[in-house]
Order: structure tokens, then sequence, then C-alpha cells
């Protein structure tokens, strides 16, 4: 069933002014439920702009973005924000957690912003989330005292926590040494096998890449091949 | 209602820095509250100036003595100062004195008929010096500050020290002075601690309560008025007044002397309330700039989750509120007590939530780049700066 569908899409940051960068160019992607994709392509080339703008987290200048069916274009900033809430999970290179926070308050911070989550189910589903990624004992540690590999986990955890139906990673396993690279993309393979979870992975790694269904390449802001 | 959660684990993150905020915060709500307080007495003090009436009603003024000295006669003066000063019984006069500024002597100051019909005092609570006290008792209004020990309606009896001269045949006069005990009902309570004392002075400083005796109680007193003077309380004093030249000041003077003197007493409050304020805007302001950055990072991470730019403002109101509502609560508590106990004369509601609202909007103030920021950049502008 398809899930995403970009047709014509561009995104120019400082449109009409010396600094105008095309970050993407008529990009036309389509990406089906419970799919594991890799975004392949040299830095600058607009890996992780393409990410946001599915992500919602940035919007395209021209062209057509449908989410499972709607229009994303036409979208206020509060339905998009809802997006993020529900529809996606996002998993950073440099994991985005609050160091200040416990793994559990992390992961709880996605249910604070739906008021569909009562607030006596948060700690609840935040734990049965950290549980799924094997974190179960390190509930009430601090950030700061994890490993880069767990922290990761931490990330993926607040990415399920509210059970999106994608998870959008933007380098994963950029700040992780090999084994633990090994471990995440173990963890992201079986979620997505799983529980069908559609997984877009923005990496230059080419044995991250090898662990997907579908590679997609890009170069200054367009699509190669993979499309 | 799940965001007062995220603003409370926010400031829980550093409890010290909270707690230290909190209690800054009551420090200044108070010292500011506190000169509000001197600073309305002061201004109420002013519009009792302006129910004086313009020529005090004056005994003949006692006279002091002792067995070698010579007496110090005051009537002279009073008249060469007010020319149109009238006098309304000679003779016989006393006061009902006790200028002792402790817990158990108060001062009681007689009014005239004619003066108590002229002087209409504001009350918080009672009734004017009318005829409601039980036969042999005399009618009094008293203090804020003595209002919990002298309560509306009911009787006592107060200590007090009155100085008599007494003329004898051969024209001699002498001066005694003794401790009286004088029955009192309680009419009315003053809404602070400002008195008209019957020479046309104004003052905070003294307690006292104001009474008229009708039924003639006190026959050993000229109830027709008093004088507000000072009367010594030992042979020590005696001396001492003795050796001062007696001086009489117009009721202008009395009246700028008074202000001067009220107003030296709001130096103090208003340097403290000044510079605690000040130290305390300069840590609030502090405190969120350095804590910008903070916010920011915060806030990249709950878009990523899914929150709009008015969550975030929603966070950070509620931490504001917990961080200025507490302390308010506090300082709302403390002055409260202080007023109860005539610590102060005066709390004035309306001053106390503007100064909370006042704090607050400084809070907001602080917040307020970030969430213009925020309201103004994409989700993924914010997130590229931090995350």
């Amino acid at each position: 069933m398809e899930l995403i569908r970009l047709q014509e899409v561009h995104k120019v940051y400082n449109p009409n002014t010396p600094g105008e960068v095309h970050a993407l160019q008529g990009v036309d992607l389509t990406v089906d439920q419970g799919e594991m994709v890799a975004i392949m392509g040299p830095s600058g080339s607009g890996k992780s702009t393409l990410l946001h703008v599915i992500g919602c987290l940035d919007q395209l200048t021209e062209g057509t973005y449908l989410l499972d069916g709607l229009p994303v274009q036409e979208m206020s900033q509060k339905q998009l924000a809802q997006q993020r809430n529900r529809t996606f999970g996002f998993v950073l290179q440099d994991f985005g957690l609050i160091l200040s926070k416990t793994a559990l308050e992390n992961v709880v911070v996605p249910l604070v912003f739906d008021p569909q989550v009562p607030s006596n189910e948060m700690h609840s589903r935040a734990r049965a989330a950290l549980a799924l990624v094997g974190l179960q004992e390190k509930i009430q540690t601090s950030v700061t005292q994890l490993s880069g590999g767990q922290k990761q986990r931490v990330a993926i955890a607040r990415a399920l926590v509210n059970s999106p139906k994608v998870i959008l990673a933007d380098e994963p396993t950029g700040a992780l040494d090999q084994g633990t690279s090994q471990e995440i993309m173990d963890l992201l393979v079986r979620l997505n096998q799983e529980q069908n979870l559609t997984v877009l992975i923005s990496t230059h790694d080419a044995q991250v890449a090898s662990r997907c269904t579908r590679v997609i390449q890009l170069q200054d802001g367009k699509i190669l091949q993979g499309q | 209602m799940k965001k007062w959660k995220v603003a409370w684990g926010q400031l829980k993150e550093n409890p010290f820095r909270t707690l230290l905020l909190m209690v800054e915060l009551l420090a200044a709500l108070v010292a500011f509250n506190l000169f509000a307080s001197q600073l309305s007495s002061y201004h109420s003090a002013q519009t009792l100036y302006e129910k004086i009436p313009g020529n005090p009603y004056f005994c003949p003024q006692p006279t002091l003595s002792n067995d070698s000295d010579q007496l110090a006669n005051l009537t002279e003066l009073f008249q060469k100062q007010y020319p149109d000063l009238e006098v309304i019984e000679q003779g016989k006069v006393a006061t009902l004195q006790d200028i002792t500024i402790n817990s158990v002597d108060t001062s009681l100051y007689l009014f005239s008929q004619e003066y108590v019909d002229l002087v209409q005092y504001p009350l918080e609570q009672g009734q004017w010096l009318s005829d409601c006290a039980p036969a042999g008792q005399i009618p009094v209004v008293v203090q804020h500050r003595l209002a919990g020990s002298y309560r509306l309606g009911e009787s006592y009896e107060v200590t007090v020290l009155y100085g008599l001269t007494l003329e004898d045949a051969s024209g001699e006069t002498q001066y005694e002075h003794k401790r009286i005990q004088v029955p009192i009902y309680v009419c009315g309570v003053l809404p602070n601690d400002l008195l008209i004392l019957p020479d046309g002075m104004v003052t905070d400083r003294l307690p006292g309560m104001l009474g008229i005796d009708r039924e003639g109680l006190l026959d050993e007193v000229n109830v027709n008025g008093s004088y507000c003077l000072a009367y010594p309380s030992s042979q020590q004093d005696v001396e001492n007044i003795l050796n001062l030249s007696p001086t009489a000041m117009s009721l202008e003077e009395m009246q700028a002397n008074s202000n001067r003197i009220m107003l030296q007493n709001l130096t103090f409050p208003l340097l403290l309330a000044v510079a605690i304020v000040a130290m305390c805007l300069t840590g609030f302001l502090g405190q969120g700039l350095l804590t910008l950055m903070e916010k920011e990072k915060q806030f990249a991470v709950f878009f990523l989750c899914g929150a709009t730019t008015k969550d975030c403002a929603a966070i950070q109101l509620w931490k504001d509120l917990f961080l200025v509502g507490l302390p308010s609560v506090g300082s709302i508590v403390v002055l409260f007590l202080l007023y109860r106990m005539g610590k102060i004369s005066y709390f004035i509601p309306w001053i106390w939530v503007a100064s909370v609202l006042f704090v607050f909007a400084v809070f907001g103030l602080s917040a307020l780049p970030v969430l213009r920021g925020l309201s103004k950049r994409s989700p993924v502008a914010v997130m590229r700066r931090w995350i």
C-alpha cells in the first residue's frame, strides 16, 4: 500500500537571494508501507532535506506530497505537528536527546504532545517502548550515563512510543562504532519486519544500505536511481 | 494539562537554582510591599491633615515643677503662636499621658466634644467616639496595631500615667504625676496606625488610642481636652525637660515636622526595596538569558516530537506560573501575618497583585526572544542549531 508519494518536489533555501540553494530538484518518489529504504548520496546531496520534507519538519517549495493520500502542502502548522507526533518517529545522528533527563523522561516526550494519550498511560507506554529496544533496566538512568549505542536505542524507543507508521533515521549510525552500528541496524530491521514499520534511512554507509530492501541514490538534489 | 508536568520537570532539573530564585522573588515581593505600606501611611497622613480643624482646642498647659525650679508656663507661648487660640478652660488641667513605648502602657489621648465632632476618622471597624460605651467606661478607638490586644466591643483597664498641676490658695502650683487605671470600651478600630493628636500632629510612631470622657470618670482630669506633651516617667526625665527651652510650633510646622519624620522612616524601606528588586530583576533576567540556550535546545526536541510553538509557550507559561506563583503565595502569607501582628500599617491587595504581575511580566520578557524566534523559524531551522 502506497504511504508516501512525492511528485516534482522542489526545496529551495533563501530563494531570490545570492545565497539561494536548490536542495531538492524535481524529486519523484513513492514509498510503500513496510518498506525499508536507504537514501544514499554524498554530503550536500539533499538526503537530510529529503527526510525533513517527508517528516513534515520542513515544507516543500514546489510540488506535491501525499502522505497516506493526504496533501501535506495544504496542511496547517498544527496538522504538520500532529503528523510529526503520530505518523513519524525520528532518529538522528547525534541522538537528539534531552541530556538532563532520564531515558524514561526522554521517551515520554512525544506522548506529552498527543492529546489522545491520557496522562496516566504515558509512563507505561514509555516503559514498553524501552523494553522493545532492550533497555528495560535503564529506565531511570540519566541519558548522560548511557553509551552511544544505548542513547541511540533510547532515541529509537522515543521514535516508536506513539506507534508511528514511519521511522525516519538520519545517519543513525554516524556516531557509532561498527559493532554498535550493527546492533542498531539489527534493531531497525527487526522493527521493520516484525511490525511492518516503514523505515527510511539516510546514509553514506554502504553496509547500512545493504541491510535495506531498496536503495535510492541522490545527488545534487536529484534522484539518480531507485525512485 | 500534561505540559505542567514538563514545566515542573524543567524546574526540578536544577533544584538549587530554582529554590534560590523563589527565595529572591519572595524577598523582592515582601520588600516592595513593605515600602508600599509605608508610602501609603505617609499619603494617608496627608489626607488626615485635611481633617484637622484650623485652630486646635487647647486647655491651658500643665506645668512642670519640682521643689526649687522655676515653672515653665507655655500658655503665653501658645497664645503668641496662635493669636486665634481659644482657651476652653483655665485652672486645673491634666493630661493623660504615658509616652513609654512598650507593650504595657499605651497612650490615651482624650478629646473634647468639639474636637470629636470636628474630626471624623475613617474606621476599619466599629464606630467613631459615639455613645457606644457602657456606663462607667470611656469609649475609645484603637490603632490597627493594637486591635489584637484591644478587641472591638470589649472592655479593658489600661494603666496610664498622668500629670496634674494643682494650685493652692496662695497661688503656688505643684505638679504631680501618678499612674491610674482607666476603664475603656473599644468602640472602633482605625484602618492603620495613624493618629491625629489633640495638638494637630499626625503620627504613626506611638501606640495609642483616642477617647472622650463624657461622664467625667477621671474627675481629676480636665475632660475638655488634653495636650499631647511628653511627660516624664522618671526624675531624670523631669530634669532633662526642665533644661529644655519651651517651644511651640504652629500647626503647619508640626505637620511639616511629622512629615519629615515619616519621610525619614520611608528612606530605609525604599532603599531596601530598590536594592532587593534590582538584585532580583538582574537575577531573573540573567537566569532567563543564561537558560535561553537550554530552552531553545529543548524546544527543538519538542518540535521533533510534534510540539507547536503554542505548546512550547504553554510549557514556558506553566514554568513561570510555578516560579512566580509559589513565592507570591508565600509573600501574601508573610505580609498578611505582618499586618495581623501589627508590624505594618497597611496591606494593600491591589499593590500586591500589581507587584506579582510585574514580576510575571519580567519572566515573560525573558522568554520572549526564544518564543518569537521559534514562531518565526521553521522547526528544522530551530533543530539545525541544536540537534
